[in-house]
């Protein structure tokens, strides 16, 4: 009798442990409904909620609180089922037959059909500029029944599915998408974890939870699985002013202030109340030389610019705190594992003023002036150019600073007479094949046959270690035409108060988040 | 006098139209358009031009004009491409902390700058009169920006008593709002108030000098009295002028200081609407302002003719805006 | 007595700006715009008077070439505005048939509050230091051509410009020979407040962003990039706005007391009241 009590006591408690185990995490992520109001204090207004119609990163952060796409992003980043249960490949790459999941309903109560998936994924085809891209290569997209959606490719495509967990690929109501067209959509009905209440434009987007909302039953991984709506109602709020903004979340007044500058960080350390975060998959710092008209279409001209900039000071400048910032000359960030790679990069941080001097000599360069036309309202554009035109014009470089308003820039940048060099940020994205940047047709107009090539076979690649050696190829020639310059990577600031479960992610979210006051 | 009412009413029309005109061309002359804003750096030129056709800016400028003026006089100022909601009724949202800023900012401008310059002129010649003038000059010479930077540093910084920047509205409580434009208000109005001050001075002691003249030699105190509280009700002319254009200026200047304290008021509205290329916001903000302008510069006229009809073509202070 | 003190220190002020304005080259120690993100956002020291900016570019060098560029715009502006409003005031007054329309563009264009008008025309015109001329010069037309008006109207019926018509004299030659000489005294003493307003114009627009290029040193320049950093740095605010203070001072001075030199008639309310 005693041998079986005491073999049966750790039997239950491992039992009961086991059973907690399993439990644990459903009754985690459910003590996480907090309830309440999480107020989220944003950099501005989105142009439009609607997101096939626009790449502004402002629109999809709020929007995807309400939308979800058929795939979405695990926390290594590459594509995991959100809307769909699964895809089958056949045809050599060129059929994907993508089953969904049954019971997903929409925020007006209707249950998600491939209907509703195939005039979304077309209406994004038509209208977004990543979704134009991609829809060339795309023959044909079916409903072939309820749950089933046929996707035919004109060729093999190792960026289906990264495109398919695009945030901005967001699966509308076919009702919605027909009644639109083209137009900006009238309704924002989808099958997200939030539904939207009203937009008050310089006041709030309000959201409440979705009562119905058909969460999937894994537990988080970065941004699939379960999605949780822990708190009643979600405001994102416009606040422009960084000041502003950080002020509010000091005192008290909002759960979430976006971009903080990065050089308040140590101010903000040490304020106990705040949750401080860097994420590193930030963005990049880039030049974009004029490939198509001026100075900068002699290879050696681009060399001596290549040769001459010391990039610490630059991104000291630019970003401010060392804390914030990285030198790094991939075309990846290193936490992109599967493609980030120093091979091919050979001409990152030269520091070399006599090698500029005499690539410029070598050049025939005449002194015609460089115009670098850049602007305040990002002061990291500003300041980098400011301080390479310095680095410059040391080594015999005339340039020609034009700082513009936005309106006025985002104008000229379409005109390859205008200019010869401007700056810009790139965001990380999933994808290296997606990336608009290195397109032809994107501003600065570096087409190069090689580069090309390479490219599209990236597109059509999906095995990593492939994709990987492409990259490196690409990185090579990036370097030796000099199509862009790359001055570094920065970090992004997130600042938290009163928040539970908010975990750092380059994409924002506040599913899975509550608030604790 | 009936006549001359009239005629200044009638006059506000053509007025206006300058206006309208005038701010009409200077916006589109802009590079850029809201199109290329809206959409984004990475549109296509498709993409801008359906873009263009649903903002309406597609047409040739001469008809834009025309639907312009026809529009206005219906009273419509457009629509915000931006805002997404009517002209009017951005800038109504908008109007609260601007009209508290101004009102404020007038107020203290009056309540400092009419004492100090009555003081003065009374104790004219005296160190009160010249420590007044010398302060009212120094007031004169500071930027309003600057004042409001150097008030965010002590007040703000390094005492910490008030809030740098941000706006309270009136309907989350009176003091939190009150607090919120404090220095705001403050950079304004002792700025304006040197203006007031040195104006107030002068009239006071042209008008004593007038009625010194005329009444000759001040019997005893009696007398003096008299003078006095004559000379001050003469003042209060130019004084009406002085609010007139302070009104005037403070509106200008909220534009600036909106910006220094960040307060979600018409001046930021405006330059938003300029970086942005917000045409109708701009037409309708800037038609609104002058029209504003125009109708305190009328109500001074009027208060003069109510006064004293004979100051009507020689009336002080009109070389002001 | 008093007002011949005050003409004095101002002329005075004055001198001293323009002097520090001619010879920036050599009391800036430093290139305005050299910088050396290394030594960014030091306090002063022997090495910079007023410390560096983020961009560590020497704040005193930078404010003294910001004195430059103020006294150039101030000159410049009141130059053109004079350009400008003389023909129209002088036009405005003496031909009764113009004066209407003239001064209701003129109305027209000072209902708009200047500073709008500015940013309006700087956002057309594209940032330069010479769009910020014109763009205060075309501010300035319309207050220009009201003052010389004002003064013409009463010219016109002095007994000795009704002789010299009667006398049948061209037009021309009288507006230049008789009437514009008497009009040139409150031209003159607006001329010191328009020249005070203008370099405040211009801090104000390149403040906001929308004046002189940001590299540029302009007064304006200096306290909008001391702005961001207020709380770290506030020697970069303090500093550079007392000295424009100063150059402002000066300028406000000298007007007042030019004003009571030339013309104690206006002295009084009219004169005490600065334009914008």
């Amino acid at each position: 009798m005693r041998g079986e009590s005491i073999v049966r006591r750790p039997v239950i408690v491992t039992v009961v442990l086991l059973l907690l185990a399993s439990w644990g995490p459903a009754l985690a992520q459910d003590t996480l409904r907090t309830g309440g109001v999480l107020k989220a204090a944003m950099i501005g207004e989105p142009p439009t909620l609607d997101v096939h119609t626009t790449t502004a990163t402002i629109a999809y952060q709020v929007a995807w609180h309400m939308f979800e796409g058929l795939y979405t992003f695990d926390k290594n980043y590459a594509p995991i089922p959100m809307l769909a249960e699964g895809h089958a490949v056949a045809d050599g790459g060129r059929r994907y037959t993508i089953t969904l999941r049954k019971g997903v309903r929409f925020h007006n109560g209707k249950e998600l059909t491939a209907a509703d998936a195939a005039a979304s994924l077309s209406r994004w085809g038509r209208l977004h500029t990543t979704g134009k891209t991609v829809w060339k290569v795309i023959e044909a997209v079916e409903a072939k029944d309820p749950y089933t959606l046929v996707i035919h490719l004109k060729e093999p495509s190792g960026s289906l599915l990264y495109a398919l967990a695009s945030p901005y690929l967001a699966i509308y109501p076919k009702s919605v998408v027909d009644a639109a067209g083209d137009l900006p959509i009238k309704e924002y009905i989808g099958t997200g974890p939030f539904q939207f209440v009203e937009h008050k434009p310089d006041r709030h987007i309000r959201m409440v939870r979705f009562k119905d909302y058909a969460a999937r039953s894994e537990p988080a991984d970065g941004l699939g699985g379960k999605r949780i709506a822990a708190v009643d109602e979600i405001l994102f709020i416009p606040v422009p002013d960084v000041a502003v903004r950080l002020a509010g979340i000091e005192t008290g007044e909002y759960h979430f202030a976006q971009s903080p500058k990065q050089d308040q960080y140590d101010r903000l350390k040490a304020n106990p109340k705040l949750d401080l975060a860097i994420v590193k998959l930030g963005a990049w710092i880039t030049a974009a030389l004029n490939h198509k008209q001026g100075v900068m279409t002699n290879k050696k001209v681009r060399q001596a610019m290549q040769a001459v900039l010391d990039m610490e000071p630059i991104m000291a400048a630019a970003i401010g705190t060392k804390d914030f910032y990285r030198l790094d000359g991939a075309l990846y960030f290193p936490e992109q594992t599967l493609w980030h790679s120093s091979a091919g990069v050979t001409g990152y941080n030269l520091r070399n003023k006599e090698r500029a001097r005499a690539l410029l000599r070598e050049a025939g360069y005449a002194g015609q002036p460089v115009r670098w036309i850049t602007t305040k309202e990002y002061e990291y554009m500003y300041n980098s150019a400011l301080v390479a035109r310095q680095q410059m014009e040391e080594v015999g470089f005339k340039v020609d600073l034009q700082v513009l308003d936005w309106a006025t820039l985002v104008q000229r940048r379409n005109k390859p007479e205008l200019w010869d060099v401007f700056t810009t940020g790139i965001t990380f994205s999933p994808d290296p094949a997606l990336s608009a940047n290195l397109q032809c047709n994107w501003p600065g107009w570096w087409c190069h046959e090689e580069k090309e090539r390479l490219l599209s076979e990236l597109v059509r690649e999906s095995e990593p270690k492939k994709r990987r050696a492409l990259i490196e190829r690409i990185q090579a020639v990036f370097y030796d035409d000099v199509g862009r310059i790359k001055m570094g990577d920065f970090f992004t600031l997130l600042v938290t108060r009163n928040l539970k479960g908010f975990e750092p992610n380059p994409f924002l979210h506040f599913w899975n988040v509550g608030v604790t006051r | 006098m009936k006549t001359y009412l009239l005629r200044r009413v009638l006059a506000v029309v053509p007025v206006m139209l300058v206006v309208a005109t005038v701010s009409f061309v200077l916006i589109r002359l802009a590079p850029g358009d809201p199109a290329s804003v809206l959409a984004g750096p990475d549109a296509s030129a498709d993409d801008l031009a359906v873009l263009r056709v649903s903002l309406g800016i597609d047409q040739p400028l001469p008809l834009q004009l025309v639907r312009w003026y026809a529009r206005l006089a219906h009273g419509d100022l457009g629509q915000s491409i931006f805002l997404r909601r009517p002209v009017g009724q951005a800038i109504v949202e908008r109007l609260e902390p601007t009209i508290l800023l101004t009102v404020w900012g007038t107020l203290l401008s009056v309540l400092i700058g009419v004492p100090a310059g009555i003081v003065s002129a009374r104790r004219h010649g005296t160190a009160v009169d010249q420590s007044f003038m010398a302060l009212a000059l120094v007031g004169l010479s500071i930027p309003n920006f600057l004042l409001g930077l150097l008030m965010i540093l002590v007040f703000g910084v390094w005492l910490g008593w008030l809030p740098v920047s941000g706006y309270v509205p009136l309907d989350e409580g009176l003091w939190r709002n009150v607090r919120s434009l404090l220095m705001p208000a403050m950079s304004l109005g002792l700025v304006q108030s040197a203006l007031v001050a040195r104006i107030t001075r002068s009239s006071m002691l042209d008008v004593l000098r007038e009625q010194y003249i005329l009444s000759g030699r001040a019997k005893g105190l009696h007398e003096r009295a008299v003078v006095y509280k004559h000379a001050l009700k003469n003042a209060i002319i130019p004084t009406i002028t002085v609010i007139g254009i302070t009104v005037a200026l403070l509106i200008g200047g909220a534009v600036v200081i909106e910006t220094v304290f960040n307060i979600p008021g018409v001046g930021r509205l405006i330059i938003s609407a300029v970086l942005r290329r917000d045409y109708p916001v701009v037409q309708g903000v800037v038609l609104m302002i002058a029209l504003t302008y125009t109708m305190v510069n009328l109500l001074v006229d009027l208060a003069y003719l109510v006064i004293d009809p004979r100051i009507r073509y020689t009336g002080p202070g009109r070389s002001g805006p | 007595m008093l007002r011949r003190r005050t003409a004095v220190v101002g002329a005075l002020i004055v001198a001293v700006n323009l002097a520090v304005a001619a010879a920036a080259p050599v009391l800036a120690r430093w290139d305005p715009q050299y910088l050396d993100v290394r030594t960014r956002l030091a306090a002063p020291t022997r090495a910079h008077w007023m410390g560096t900016d983020h961009f560590g570019r020497d704040v005193w060098s930078r404010v003294v070439y910001g004195a430059r560029l103020s006294m150039v715009v101030g000159a410049s502006v009141v130059g053109l505005s004079l350009l400008g409003g003389l023909p129209f005031g002088l036009a405005s007054g003496y031909y009764r048939r113009l004066d209407n329309p003239v001064m209701r563009v003129m109305d027209g264009l000072m209902a708009f509050p200047g500073i709008i008008l500015a940013i309006a025309l700087m956002a057309s015109l594209g940032p330069s230091v010479l769009n910020v001329v014109v763009a205060l010069g075309i501010v300035y037309v319309p207050r220009v051509a009201r003052i010389v008006r004002g003064s013409v109207l009463v010219i016109r019926e002095t007994p000795y410009v009704e002789a010299a018509r009667a006398l049948g004299g061209l037009d021309l030659r009288i507006l230049s020979w008789h009437v514009l000489p008497n009009c040139l005294s409150p031209v003159i003493v607006q001329a010191t407040f328009i020249f005070a307003a203008a370099v405040l114009g211009e801090a104000a627009l390149s403040f906001l962003g929308v004046g002189v290029p940001p590299q540029i040193p302009s007064w304006g320049n200096v306290l909008a990039d001391g702005r961001l950093y207020l709380q770290q740095a506030p020697w970069l605010t303090v500093f550079p706005g007392m000295a424009i203070m100063a150059g402002i001072l000066g300028l406000n001075l000298f007007g007042d007391g030019l004003r009571d030199l030339l013309d104690p008639k206006l002295r009084g309310a009219q004169g005490a009241a600065r334009d914008t």
